[in-house]
Order: structure tokens, then sequence, then C-alpha cells
């Protein structure tokens, strides 16, 4: 009896029950085991198989044995797979490990960490290939997961970077730096953009890791509470925002700086000089402009107050002339006396109207609320005899709380409902007064049923002295209108009228509402 | 309405030769017949109300018209002394005044109140004026009975 062996449990064996173990044994290990495993002929040949690769690869034992390790293996990697069993075979190398896919029963594919050892008999002729097969499809798909978000992010960061070189807004991160106490003494320039460079000139080199003091030395003869200020921003969270002038560069920036995260502030900035010439130049007109009316209405005053000493001459004296001559020179005389005076008459209506104009801007009381309803009510009591020398019809609805200079709207609302009463067709006339929100605003309207205007004049009628009708027809100097529209435009207001030849005339207005 | 026998003088300060004039036939108009007295600017009204050279002799006037605008002192300074100066302040002032503007400007000093007339001075005017000032309604010669 040859010794063959020694069983699991030391005793020595005979041959056959020695081969026998050593069969159990190896079927265990192989059967049993948990990766797959497999016998491969030199030509490729399944020769075994454990129950492990078969699950893999969703085949039975019998047929994957009839099978060659290509028959299961994915097309395109069978030429790898066969190249280095080639190399095996020619003794270039004695195994060989590679990732590649099979092909399961159902077409899906099975992603394999393959090891594979030639083993050759005691000659050196290759006998078969033993294979380790471990299953890598879910590392596989979790790799290719990986691969995929990474290219994905790193789209987006490219996109996200584009957006903010790209953007036209200067924009820069900054670290706040504390003293001893706590208090904000520096800070240090953390991340610009590409916009930041083009507007101040310093180039990210320049300023990255640098503290403020550093890059603009004197930044605080500039603007010396600059740190404190974004040491709030930091502390606080809240927003700052202010425009300052970057004397280096001679340009203005309006800056907003806001706490992105703790210890932290981004400023975001634009270029704003061109609007701040704009603006400056607005001013210097607007102030130009406030100066020339200023001296017209001055000249306005100055001349009508001037006038009117020479007119009293002329009017007081001619009319003491009538008194004392009428009746009693000829017929030519009194004739003469009578255009005299109408034409004294009406130049002193005429400075006094241009007096009162003039006075509309400087002598306007300052605005406050006021109840419109009253205005109506003075205007009309104001204008009762007027109304009743007409039979004038006059329909009002209820009339809104506004802000403005009371005693000048009421003037307005004289005016107009005097126009109308004056301006009307044989009947007796027919006015209505009404009054309509319009966002911020009132519009009123006085709305009459007399001649109506030419469109050709309705702008025309809104300027000074401008009358549509000969002195004969109807009285009055064509300053009403013109007194509308300044008080109206002072109050920020705008005056219109909408009118058919014929069909009578609606002015309307606008005037601001008294707040709530 | 009884008429005082002793008439009371007016004093008229005014500069314009012509509105001096048109106020004089607007007195007349009114049935005003009192004395007339002129002053053509502050200072001479001061002198006259104060009985200085070269108005030693002046009257008391019973009445003041009061133009604003004068030479060397104009109406407004002439009105703040009058009404400060205990002796004179119960004489009633008229102010001649050019327009309505210059009524507002004056309320703005809170000088007199409400004694205006516009020039050219005109005879209801002057008589709604006159009435206001009651006790001078007494002392004005004689309006025509029924004339009010």
């Amino acid at each position: 009896m040859t010794d063959s062996g020694i069983d699991g449990r030391g005793a020595p064996q005979t041959t056959e029950a020695a081969l026998r173990a050593s069969e159990e044994l190896f079927r265990r290990s192989f059967d049993d085991a948990s990766i797959g495993k497999s016998l491969t002929g030199s030509d490729g040949r399944l020769l075994r198989v454990n129950r492990a690769f078969c699950d893999m690869v969703g085949r039975t034992r019998e047929e994957m044995e009839a099978l060659n390790f290509a028959d299961i293996t994915h097309p395109d990697d069978v030429a790898e797979s066969s190249a280095m069993v080639r190399s095996a075979l020619a003794g270039e190398r004695s195994g060989f490990r590679i990732e590649k896919r099979y092909v399961h029963r159902d077409g899906s594919i099975v992603w394999a960490d393959v090891t594979t050892m030639l083993l050759r008999d005691d000659e050196g002729r290759p006998r078969h290939f033993v294979t380790h097969v471990l299953d890598i499809t879910e590392r596989k798909k979790a790799e290719e997961e990986a691969r995929r978000l990474q290219s994905e992010l790193a789209e987006r960061e490219a996109h996200l970077r584009l957006v903010f070189e790209t953007m036209p807004i200067g924009w820069a991160e900054h670290e706040m730096i504390f003293d001893a106490e706590g208090k904000p003494a520096d800070y240090v320039f953390r991340m610009v953009n590409a916009a930041f460079e083009r507007m101040t000139g310093i180039p990210p080199e320049k300023l990255l890791g640098r503290r403020v003091t550093e890059v603009v030395p004197n930044v605080r003869a500039h603007k010396p509470d600059l740190v404190e200020l974004y040491g709030e921003v930091v502390a606080t969270g809240r927003e700052h925002r202010y425009e300052f002038f970057f004397a280096p560069l001679g340009r203005w920036f309006d800056v907003l700086a806001f706490r992105h995260r703790p210890g932290h502030f981004v400023t975001v900035f634009e270029d704003v000089t061109e609007r701040k010439h704009t603006e400056e130049k607005l001013q210097q007109t607007l102030a130009e402009l406030e100066r020339s009316n200023g001296e017209l209405e001055q000249f306005a005053y100055v001349a009508s107050h001037d006038l009117q000493e020479p007119l009293r001459m002329v009017g007081g004296f001619v009319e003491l002339l009538r008194e004392r001559y009428e009746g009693r020179l000829d017929k030519d005389a009194d004739e003469f006396f009578g255009y005299a005076m109408d034409g004294a008459r009406r130049m002193k209506i005429l400075i006094n109207d241009l007096l009162a104009y003039s006075r509309l801007g400087t002598r306007g009381r300052p605005f406050a609320a006021f109840d419109a309803e009253r205005s109506l009510d003075d205007a009309l009591a104001n204008l009762r005899t007027a109304i009743e020398e007409a039979g004038a019809d006059v329909e009002r609805d209820p009339m809104p709380r506004l802000h403005g200079d009371e005693s000048q709207v009421i003037q307005v609302l004289q005016n107009l409902v005097g126009n109308a009463v004056k301006f009307r067709t044989a009947k007796p006339p027919h006015v209505r007064i009404s009054a309509e929100r319009d966002g911020a605003f009132w519009r009123l309207s006085v709305a009459d049923d007399g001649p109506g205007i030419d469109p050709r004049y309705f702008e025309r009628i809104f300027v000074i002295f401008q009358r549509l009708h000969g002195a004969g027809e109807y009285p009055g100097t064509g300053i009403g209108l013109a007194v509308c529209k300044k008080v109206v435009e002072r109050h920020g207001g705008r005056i219109w009228v909408e009118s058919e030849p014929g069909r009578g005339s609606n002015f309307h207005f606008t005037l601001p509402a008294a707040e709530s | 309405m009884a008429a005082n026998p002793t008439p009371i003088e007016i004093l008229l300060v005014e500069d314009n030769p012509g509105d001096v004039r048109l106020t004089v036939e607007a007195l007349k108009q009114a049935h005003v017949f009192n004395r007339l007295h002129v002053a053509k600017d502050g200072v001479e009204a001061m002198q006259f109300l104060r009985k200085e050279a070269p108005f030693e002799d002046a009257p008391r006037p019973g009445l003041v018209l009061l133009d604003l605008n004068l030479p060397r002192k104009d109406g407004r300074e002439v009105l703040a002394e009058v009404k400060s100066d205990p002796s004179l302040r119960r004489i009633p002032v008229v102010v001649l005044t050019t327009s309505t503007a210059e009524q507002d400007i004056l309320r703005t000093y809170d000088l007199h109140a409400n004694c205006y007339v516009t020039k050219p001075v005109d005879f209801s005017q002057l008589l709604s004026v006159l009435k206001s000032v009651h006790h001078f309604w007494l002392a004005v010669v004689s309006l025509p009975d029924g004339e009010e």
C-alpha cells in the first residue's frame, strides 16, 4: 500500500481513499467557492465551471461546459482575452489579470475581474488554465456613475467660472481681520473676478492674499471708515451700499457689500462714472433752470410792478378828464375817452394777472393734505354771481382729499368752472365737475356743453395771454388757463383738454392724492 | 351821524405828484373837505408828526394816508415808527398800496391790518376804509345825509 496522503484528521489513507478525499477537497473548494472559478483548456474550452461562475453568467453547468470562454465573453473583449491566453501559452507570462465583460444569458453585461493562471505539467506542457472570476459589475457601475458625475461637475464648474469671469460687474471676496480687541482692523483679498481687474486696473496677483492696507496704502485717506463699515457687514450680516470716487483711477463706483459666509464679505461693484457725470450735468442744469426761473419770475414781478405807476397816471387822469369833460367837448372826445379808459382798464387787469402769475411759484405755500370738496365749495362760492347770471346748472361729484396748495387749487377750479360758465352758447350752460383715481393721483375733470375748442388750439390755450376770441366776444385776459397749467405742474400733475367744436369741452387735470 | 365841529387835518405822505392829485380828487369825490397836508417822503412825514423843523407849527393830523414806496424813508418804516411811538400810535394810518401783493407782504410784517387802500385811490374804496376808522367818521366833515 502506497502512502498517498493524509486525510483531514491526520490518519494515513489508502490511495483510493486519498484520491477520493483529494477530489472531495478539490470539488468543495472549487464548486462551492463564492467567486467564479473555471478550468479552461488551451483552446479556450470551458472544462469545468463552478456554481458561482454559472450564476454569474446565467447558464447551467451543462451549457457552460459545452462552450468556449469566447462564447460568453463580450465580443469587444474577446481579442484581449485571447491575446493574453496566447501570450501565456507562449511562455511570456504564467498568467494574467484583466477586467473583462461577460455576456449574461439574458443579454446583460457582467463586468468581471479575472485572474487566470496557466498550469503546466512536469514537462512544462500546458495543461489548463485556472481562472478566478470576481463579479465587479456593481463596482463598474459605481465607477461609471462617479465618472459621469465628475464630468457633469466639471462642466458645471466650467460654466460657473465662465459666468464669474464674464460678468460685467466687479466681484471680490475678502476675509476680515480683527485686532486683539475683536475690532475690525484690516481685510485680505481672497478672490476677484476678471471684471475687477478690468475696472480697477489691479491684477489678481497684486491682490490675492494681501491686505487692503498693503495694496492701497492710503485707503483710509479716501474713505476713513471703510474697514469699520465692512466690519459691520461681517458682524451683522447687513448689506451696505455706497458710492465712492476712486481717485487713483478717477472713476466712480457703486458698491454693494454683503456677507456670504462668516468672517468674510463680498463686494460687487459697477463703474458708474458715466451715470455720475450725467447726474452732475442734470443737477447743474436744474440749478441753472431754477436760477433762470427765479430771474424770470423776478423780472415779471418787477416789470408788472413798475408798470403800475405810469398806468395809474394814464388811467387815473383820463378818468378825471372823462368825469370833468364828458359831454362838454364834442362827440369824438367822448368816444376817445371811452377807448382810452377801456384800454387802461384792460391793461390794469393784464398787469395784475401777470403779477399774480409771476408769483405762483414763489408765493406758493408748502404742500399739505386738504379736502378738495371744500376747495370746490370755495371756488363755486366765488363764482356765485357769474353762475347765477348765466343761469348755469352746476353738477358736482364728490371730491377727494389731495396733497398740495389748497388756495392754488381753488384758483384752478375757479378758473376752469368760471371759463365753463363764461364760454357758453346762447342757452344756459351745463357744467359737471368729477374726480377719478389715477394711481397716486386724482384726475379731476370740468366738462361743459359750450362751443368747444378746435383741436388745433389744444396746446395754445394754456399759453399765457393766448386768447382764441376777440376782446369783444368774451371778457378776460387769457391768463386763467396759464395759471391753471402753472399750478398743476407745480404739483407734478398734467392738464389737458378733450373737445370738439360744437360738442363742448372737458378739461382734465391731475393732482397728487393725499396719503391716507 | 353828528358832524364834529372841529374838522381833523389829514396828512398825505406821497412822493408822486400825480398820485397826490389823484388822491385829492378822490377825497373830493368822497366829500372829504378836510385840510390836507402833504409830506413827500418818510423823513418829512416823521418831522411833521413830531413837529420838528421845518414843521414846528404842524398840527396833529387826525388821519394819515401813507404811501408805501417813498424815498429816504419808506412807508413801512414810517408805519413801524408811528405805531411804536406812544404819542403817535393812536393816529389811524391808512396805507396806500399798489397791489394786493403788497398788502400780503404787509400782513407778514404784522403791522396794521385791514387799513389798506389800493392806488389809485378811488372814491368807494376810500369810503369803505374810512368807515372802518370809526371815530374819524365823526370827525370827517359832512357826508350828505343818506350817503353811507
